[in-house]
C-alpha cells in the first residue's frame, strides 16, 4: 500500500527523515508491503485538529520519552502491585505530595478518591459500594461548581450536596458528609476564598478533593495546587501531561490514597476492578511527569502563541473578519484565537463549525458554550502545513456566504 | 526477547519527527538532536524486581504477553490521531464481523465488559435512567445468577446498581423474574457446574423477555472459542483482552445484540455523562484488540500447542534427574487448551513443602511466579503462557537448585 502510506505520513510531518532511522528500521519503514495502514483499511479518516486535546478526538501525542517507557514495560514484566509502589512513591516525589497513584484517566481520579473518602479503608463499606446507605456518602460542592463531570462522584454512590456560598458549607456538614469537592480553574473561582474552604474541610476533619484535570500546562501548577493543602486532587494524563490517553494521576494523602488504590485494579472485587490500567501506562505516566517537568514550556507556548497569531492574521486579511489573540486565565494556558465577522458573511460560527467537521480533511474547532459562541481556534495538536489548510478552508466557507448585498452593507 | 528493540527502533525513529517535530515546530535541524531511544532500565531505577512469569496471564502480573502484531497496530495508533467514535464503530463493526457477531465494542477489560454490559440491560437506552445510576430506584436492577454461578467477579454486576438475584433450578428462574428483572447471568466455565444448562438458560431468557449476558472471559486460548460462544446465542457476551487473546492489558471485548452494544456504547468513555466514563479505552487499545483478535483467530493452534510444550521439555530436561520429582505435562480439562506442567516430588527424599519451593522461586534472583492450586489439594503447577522463549532454561535452572539444596533455600526464605 505505498500510496495509502505516502498520504498517511505525508499528512503528517516531513518523512524526509528517514536517513536517521537505524538501517534496519529504515528497511522496514521503506518497504512498503509491510506497512499496515489499518486507518485506511477501516474506513477511518484523519482529521485536522484546531481545538486541542479533548478525549472524543484521542487526546494529546504522547511524548517520546512516554512511548521509550511503555515498550520498556511491554518487554520487562514486574508484578503490578510492586510497579504501583514504586511509580506512586516517584510521582509523588516529584510533585511534592505526600502519595499518588496512576488512575485510568481524571474521571478515574475522581471516582476512586471520592470512593476512598466514603469508605476509609473499611472492607464491608469498600464491598458494599455503590450502596452507600451505611456510610458517609454526601459531597458538598458549590453550585456554581457544578459540571459535566461531577457525574462521576456519584458513580460509586455518592450524593451531591449543592451550596451556594462557601460560608455555607460548614452548615451543610453533618454525619453522612463524605467530601468536600472543589473544581479548580473555573472563570467563576474569584469570588471563591479557596484557603478559607480547605480550612473548614480540615476544621471538621473531612477530605477536600479537588479536580484539577484542566490546569496543566503550565506543570508548575501542580506544585502549586498541592501546596494548597487539599487532601486529594485530580489531575488528566493524556491531556496538558502528554502521558497516555487513559491515564490520570491521584495525588493526596497517604491514608487516602492508600484506600483508593484498594478500590482499583487489579483487585479482583474492587468496585473500580473495571477501571484497569496497564503497566505501560503505569510507566508511562511517571515518566510523562518527569518530561513535562523539563520540558521548555515557554518555547511550546510561543511557538503556539506564534502560530494562532499568524492563523489570526490571516484571516483578519478578509474584509469585515476580525481575530484576537487570548490566553486562558483559567484552565491550561494554551493560546487561542477567537474569529468573528459581521453582516458581511451570512453565517454563524456553529454552522462554520459543521462545515469544517464535514469537509475533506475533516476539521475540528471550537464553537461552543464555553467560547459564547464564537469561533476558537489552537494550535496544541496542529501538525506542520495544516494551519494553512484550516485558514483556507475557513476563507473558503465565509466567502462562500458572503452577502450578495455586501455593497449596501459596506456604504452603511 | 525483544519486541523493544524493534520498537524502538521504528517508532523511536518516526516520532520524533511526527510528534516532536511538529508539535515543538522543530525544524528539520533540531530534530536531529532528539537523543536517540534511552536505554533506561526503569524497573532498576525504581527499585522494582522484574520476574519470570511462570503462573499464567494473570492480571496482577501484568497479563499476557502483546503479539507483536497488536504492537505493531499500538504504536501505529500512538501517532495518529482520529476521532474516538469513527475508530469505536469502524472497529466494533470489524470485530462483530471477526466473530460473527450481531455487534461489538472494546472495553477497558472483561470485568468493564460485565459493568457496561450490566448497565446496558438495566437502562436499556433510557437516557435519564442512564444518568441516575447507580441510583435504580426508576429502574430494573436484579440480576439473576445461578447459585453454582457466583463467584469473585459478579462483583462488577453490583458495580452499576445491580442486585444479585440466586437461582438453583429453571422453576427457582421463573419465580424470580419479575418486572424488576433487568438481566439474566450465565458463566463460563464453572469449577462447580451449572443447575441449568446454558441452552436451556439461553431458551428461558428469550421465553422471558430478558437480556441474557454470559461472561466467557478465560474461555480463550482457542480464539475460536469465542465464535462457538457467540452462536450459543447469548444477547452479550463478555471476553478477556489482554490474556488468552494477548492483546492490551486493559481491554476487553462486549459482543453481542446491537441494541444493547449501542446502550453500553452510551455507557462508556469518552461519553462525558456516563457511568463507565473511567474506564477509558485508548485508541492504540482499541486498534490493538482488533489485530490481537485477528492475529488469534488466524494464529496456528498446533504452533502454539508446541511453543509450549518445548518450554516444559526444556525444563522437565534440568530436572528430570533429580531422585524423587515427578513431572506431567497435561492440558486443561477445561474449555481452553492450555497446557500445563505440573511439579511433585517425594518429600522423604527431599525436604520442602510447596508452600516453601514457591516462596523460594520468588525470592530468587531472577525471581519466578509459578502457581499453587488451592483447590486441587496444593498441587505446584506452570504455565508457559506468558514465559518467553529462554527464559524456561532459566526457570528450569533455578527449580533444580531449589530442589536440590532444599534446607539451604527454606533458611533463604525464612531470613527474609
Amino acid at each position: 500500500m505505498k500510496t495509502s502510506r505516502r498520504h498517511f505520513l505525508g499528512g503528517f510531518a516531513a518523512l524526509p527523515s528517514l536517513k536517521y532511522f537505524s538501517p534496519k528500521a529504515s528497511a522496514q519503514a521503506v518497504d512498503a508491503d509491510n506497512f499496515r495502514d489499518y486507518y485506511h483499511e477501516l474506513g477511518v479518516e484523519p482529521f485536522i485538529n484546531a481545538i486541542g486535546p479533548y478525549s472524543s478526538l484521542g487526546g494529546a501525542f504522547m511524548w517520546p520519552e512516554v512511548i521509550d517507557a511503555m515498550d520498556y514495560a511491554i518487554d520487562n514484566k514486574a508484578r503490578m502491585i510492586d510497579i504501583h509502589d514504586a511509580v506512586g512513591k516517584r510521582i509523588a516525589q516529584m510533585l511534592g505530595a505526600e502519595a499518588a497513584m496512576v488512575t485510568s484517566g481524571a474521571t478515574g481520579a475522581i471516582i476512586l478518591g471520592t470512593a476512598a473518602c466514603m469508605t476509609m479503608g473499611d472492607p464491608d463499606k469498600n464491598e458494599s459500594l455503590p450502596n452507600t446507605s451505611d456510610m458517609a456518602n454526601e459531597v458538598i460542592i458549590l453550585r456554581s461548581q457544578r459540571y459535566l463531570y461531577d457525574r462521576s462522584i456519584r458513580a460509586p454512590g455518592a450524593k451531591l450536596v449543592e451550596v451556594e456560598h462557601s460560608n455555607e458549607v460548614a452548615d451543610a456538614i453533618n454525619d453522612k458528609t463524605a467530601m468536600l469537592f472543589f473544581l479548580l480553574n473555573r472563570p467563576d473561582q474569584a469570588n471563591i476564598d479557596i484557603q478559607a474552604y480547605i480550612r473548614i474541610a480540615k476544621q471538621h476533619d473531612i477530605p477536600i478533593m479537588c479536580d484539577a484535570a484542566t490546569t496543566v500546562p503550565p506543570i508548575h501548577k501542580i506544585a502549586d495546587t498541592v501546596n494548597l493543602g487539599f487532601d486529594l486532587i485530580c489531575y488528566s494524563g493524556g491531556k496538558g501531561l502528554r502521558g497516555p490517553y487513559s491515564a490520570g494521576l491521584l495525588l493526596g494523602r497517604k491514608d487516602l490514597i492508600h484506600y483508593a488504590r484498594q478500590h482499583g485494579s487489579p483487585n479482583h472485587r474492587a468496585y473500580g476492578r473495571s477501571m484497569k490500567v496497564a503497566p505501560e501506562e503505569y510507566l508511562g505516566m511517571m515518566v510523562a511527569v518527569e518530561t513535562s517537568l523539563k520540558f521548555d514550556e515557554e518555547k511550546e507556548y510561543q511557538r503556539q502563541l506564534g502560530m494562532v497569531n499568524s492563523m489570526g492574521r490571516d484571516l483578519a486579511g478578509l474584509a469585515g473578519v476580525s481575530a484576537s489573540t487570548h490566553v486562558p486565565d483559567a484552565e491550561a494556558r494554551e493560546p487561542y484565537i477567537e474569529i468573528d465577522w459581521d453582516e458581511r458573511y451570512e453565517i454563524s460560527p456553529a454552522s462554520v463549525k459543521e462545515q469544517l467537521r464535514n469537509g475533506s480533511p475533516s476539521i475540528e474547532v471550537r464553537a461552543l458554550f464555553l467560547s459564547g459562541g464564537k469561533l476558537h481556534l489552537t494550535a496544541t495538536m496542529l501538525q506542520e502545513g495544516q494551519a494553512a489548510i484550516v485558514v483556507k478552508r475557513l476563507k473558503q466557507i465565509l466567502l462562500k456566504y458572503k452577502s450578495t448585498n455586501l455593497q449596501q452593507v459596506t456604504e452603511k | 526477547m525483544t519486541f523493544r528493540r524493534t520498537i524502538l527502533k521504528s517508532i523511536a525513529g518516526v516520532v520524533p519527527f511526527t510528534l516532536l517535530g511538529s508539535a515543538t515546530g522543530c525544524s528539520q535541524q533540531e530534530s536531529q538532536s532528539i537523543p536517540a531511544p534511552s536505554n533506561r532500565d526503569y524497573f532498576k531505577e525504581l527499585g522494582v524486581t522484574p520476574f519470570i512469569n511462570a503462573a499464567g496471564a494473570y492480571s496482577a502480573y501484568g497479563g499476557a504477553r502483546m503479539r507483536p502484531e497488536v504492537i505493531d497496530a499500538m504504536r501505529y495508533a500512538a501517532i495518529r490521531k482520529v476521532k474516538m467514535a469513527d475508530l469505536h464503530t469502524a472497529v466494533g463493526k470489524k470485530i462483530a464481523k471477526l466473530t460473527g457477531s450481531e455487534a461489538a465494542m472494546v472495553t477497558s477489560g472483561a470485568t468493564a465488559s460485565l459493568v457496561l454490559g450490566t448497565a446496558a440491560c438495566m437502562t436499556l437506552g433510557d437516557e435519564h435512567k442512564m444518568q441516575q445510576l447507580p441510583d435504580t430506584t426508576h429502574t430494573k436492577n436484579e440480576i439473576v445468577i445461578q447459585k453454582k454461578h457466583r463467584y469473585t467477579y459478579d462483583r462488577a454486576l453490583t458495580v452499576a446498581g445491580g442486585k444479585l438475584i440466586e437461582v438453583e433450578s429453571e422453576q427457582d428462574v421463573r419465580n424470580s423474574v419479575n418486572e424488576r428483572t433487568a438481566m439474566m447471568f450465565f458463566l463460563k466455565p464453572t469449577q462447580q457446574g451449572d443447575n441449568i444448562a446454558a441452552q436451556n438458560y439461553i431458551s428461558l431468557a428469550k421465553e422471558l423477555g430478558v437480556p441474557c449476558l454470559c461472561d466467557a472471559a478465560t474461555t480463550t486460548p482457542p480464539a475460536t472459542n469465542i465464535l462457538k460462544g457467540v452462536k450459543e446465542g447469548f444477547d452479550l457476551i463478555c471476553y478477556s483482552g489482554g490474556k488468552g487473546l494477548r492483546g492490551p492489558y486493559s481491554a476487553g471485548l462486549l459482543l453481542g445484540k446491537s441494541d444493547l452494544i449501542r446502550y453500553a456504547r452510551r455507557h462508556s468513555a469518552p461519553n462525558h455523562l456516563s457511568i463507565g466514563r473511567g474506564m477509558k479505552v485508548s485508541s492504540e487499545e482499541y486498534l490493538g484488540m482488533l489485530i490481537a483478535l485477528e492475529a488469534s483467530l488466524n494464529v496456528s493452534e498446533a504452533q502454539d500447542y508446541l511453543y509450549k510444550q518445548q518450554r516444559f521439555e526444556n525444563i522437565i530436561a534440568q530436572i528430570s534427574d533429580i531422585p524423587g520429582v515427578i513431572t506431567r505435562i497435561f492440558e486443561s480439562e477445561s474449555i481452553t487448551n492450555e497446557l500445563y506442567l505440573d511439579i511433585d516430588w517425594d518429600t522423604n527424599l527431599i525436604q520442602l513443602s510447596r508452600e516453601e519451593f514457591i516462596a523460594a522461586l520468588r525470592n530468587h534472583s531472577p525471581s519466578v511466579e509459578i502457581r499453587l492450586l488451592q483447590f486441587s489439594g496444593g498441587r505446584i503447577q506452570l504455565s508457559a503462557t506468558v514465559m518467553a522463549e529462554g527464559q524456561d532454561a532459566i526457570v528450569g535452572r533455578i527449580i533444580r537448585e531449589v530442589l536440590l539444596n532444599p534446607s539451604y533455600q527454606v533458611n533463604v526464605v525464612q531470613d527474609q
